[in-house]
């Protein structure tokens, strides 16, 4: 892929990107309401991390308001792969290889892979990662550290590294979807592994586990690895870690998908 | 009774059409329950007790929640919605059967297939601890926790046909639906205990109906609540509920159908 065909998508995406606003803005009620639930999702962790502080101290040597900004960046994580892949992309995939309906996607002048996962963004999730901006400085203020321009560069690099490593395992999961007629339940195993993987602080898993979150699921690199290189400043090897695994793990997607793409069938009369 | 049979039976087989979608509810669930697990190790490598749950106690809770959440739910809103939006809810009206009963005969067929993948997963975990002397099984209990469960099952059902009912006035319901799901989590004790809210918030969601549908039946299995006296306060909370929300269904069916208009091929 060169330069010429990474603008084109850009300049698409912006496009679509701008269509997916005034589309979920036209009945403003309607977007106040999923606002409102979206925020009532997110403030769900928050609330669940509350509860608990109030009968422990810490999680791992993770304090609460380590913890709270680990929610945060997790809140983040979650508004822009649900608004960007999930909510009108990979979820609705199974039933529209069920009912043959991407085909018109198939007949685009662009990649399969990013007409049916990435060419509907839902604006409101997207918007949703505000409240996870908020979640993040205020716990950012109650410890009270100084956070350096280079951790917090760092920590954005590895965190955009999890949002591709979390991309393309959702993408493998779906891609499953071609084989399986129907198998949305693939799907949401995927979405289900990223959800709950990514929530806890990575040290609470040891063993052979660290060993598979770190490598061959990399999931703590979407929240808690960034979360700790902002809070406790970087580890070189996480970000060469993380750039490395990304790198792999889309190349992994694509040629997945594209083997998966194969199995699809038309169901159209 | 043969013609709802027969119902139940044909929305069952659709529940088993694609099987694969079985193996995959296993791993969603398998998934769930190590994530829960991983965390509460950590939890408690350096205590032994968060807010009266012991180890073991904290584990069986968060077993449980998916089974029981299993029996107790129920998930027609958004489907009757569309079918009244779009107006092919009168074909419900003009078959030969009570609206009501066919609703429920589908809302029943649908969770039986993935009962039994939840029933096997969770029976495992829990058959390691009883052998390992960490669950004691009471009778009594179980069948308690199994009777608030069902009548949890007819309340959940009733609350969703008064979701569904709403589109007759609205364009979407899917706003109710979400609501209903985060008051699950919260205050219903899907996503923690209600033992581990602050005081306030605690009061508040043991008035509420949700707690029903996870928190109280999983306490009854772990021995914290018991007793004919407790029993028949429960099931007396949810039957008043039950009713509290028939009453609405019944009116917003009543005015509902005034309003509503199909629009045909």
């Amino acid at each position: 892929m060169d330069i010429k065909t990474i603008r084109k998508y850009i300049r698409m995406y912006r496009v679509l990107l701008t269509y997916s606003v005034i589309q979920s803005t036209t009945y403003r009620a309607n977007f106040f309401w999923e606002l409102i639930i979206e925020f009532g999702y997110q403030i769900g962790l928050v609330v669940f991390f509350y509860a608990l502080f109030g009968h422990i101290t810490q999680i791992a040597g993770w304090s609460y308001y380590e913890v709270l900004f680990l929610a945060g960046v997790n809140i983040v994580y979650g508004g822009l792969l649900w608004g960007m892949v999930f909510v009108f992309g990979l979820t609705r995939l199974p039933e529209d290889i069920k009912n043959g309906n991407v085909d018109i996607t198939l007949l685009k002048p662009m990649h399969p892979l990013f007409g049916l996962t990435l060419s509907k963004p839902y604006f409101t999730s997207l918007s949703s990662t505000l409240i996870g901006i908020g979640v993040m400085y205020y716990a950012a203020l109650k410890l009270g550290r100084t956070i350096s321009v280079s951790d917090l560069f760092f920590g954005i690099i590895i965190f955009c590294c999890g949002l591709v490593i979390a991309y393309s395992i959702a993408v493998m999961f779906s891609a499953l979807s071609f084989w399986f007629l129907n198998s949305s339940a693939f799907q949401q195993v995927g979405e289900r592994i990223i959800d709950m993987y990514t929530r806890n602080p990575h040290d609470v898993y040891r063993g052979g586990l660290r060993v598979i979150l770190f490598f061959i699921v990399p999931l703590v690199f979407v929240s808690s690895v960034p979360s700790s290189t902002v809070l406790r400043g970087v580890e070189f090897r996480y970000v060469f870690l993380g750039l490395g695994l990304a790198a792999i793990f889309l190349c992994a997607a694509i040629l997945i998908w594209n083997r998966m793409i194969r199995y699809y069938s038309s169901a159209s009369s | 009774m043969k013609k709802y049979i027969s119902l139940f039976a044909s929305h069952f087989s659709v529940a088993l059409e694609y099987r694969s979608n079985l193996l995959g509810m296993f791993t969603l669930e398998l998934v769930s329950i190590s994530s829960m697990v991983i965390l509460w190790i950590a939890v408690y490598r350096t205590q032994e007790d968060v807010a009266g749950y012991s180890f073991y106690q904290a584990i069986i809770y968060f077993v449980l929640i998916p089974l029981v959440g299993f029996i107790t739910q129920v998930d027609i809103s958004e489907k009757l919605a569309k079918e009244i939006r779009m107006g092919t809810f009168s074909n419900y009206l003009l078959k030969p059967y009570t609206f009501w009963v066919a609703a429920f005969m589908e809302a029943l067929a649908g969770k039986i297939t993935y009962l039994i993948v939840t029933f096997s997963l969770t029976a495992l975990v829990l058959g390691f601890l009883y052998v390992k002397g960490y669950l004691l099984f009471a009778s009594g209990l179980l069948f308690s926790a199994l009777f608030i469960a069902i009548l949890a099952f007819l309340l959940h059902f009733i609350l969703d046909l008064c979701i569904a009912f709403w589109a007759f006035w609205t364009d979407n319901v899917w706003a109710f639906k979400h609501t209903k799901i985060i008051l699950f989590g919260i205050v219903g004790g899907a996503s923690f205990p209600l033992d581990f809210l602050p005081e306030g918030l605690g009061a508040v969601a043991r008035l509420l109906p949700f707690q029903y549908f996870y928190y109280v039946p999983v306490t009854y299995v772990l021995g914290k609540s018991g007793g004919t006296e407790k029993l028949i306060s429960d099931g007396s909370h949810i039957i008043l509920w039950m009713i509290t929300l028939a009453l609405l269904c019944f009116l917003a069916w009543r005015a509902g159908l005034r309003r509503y208009d199909a629009y045909g091929y």
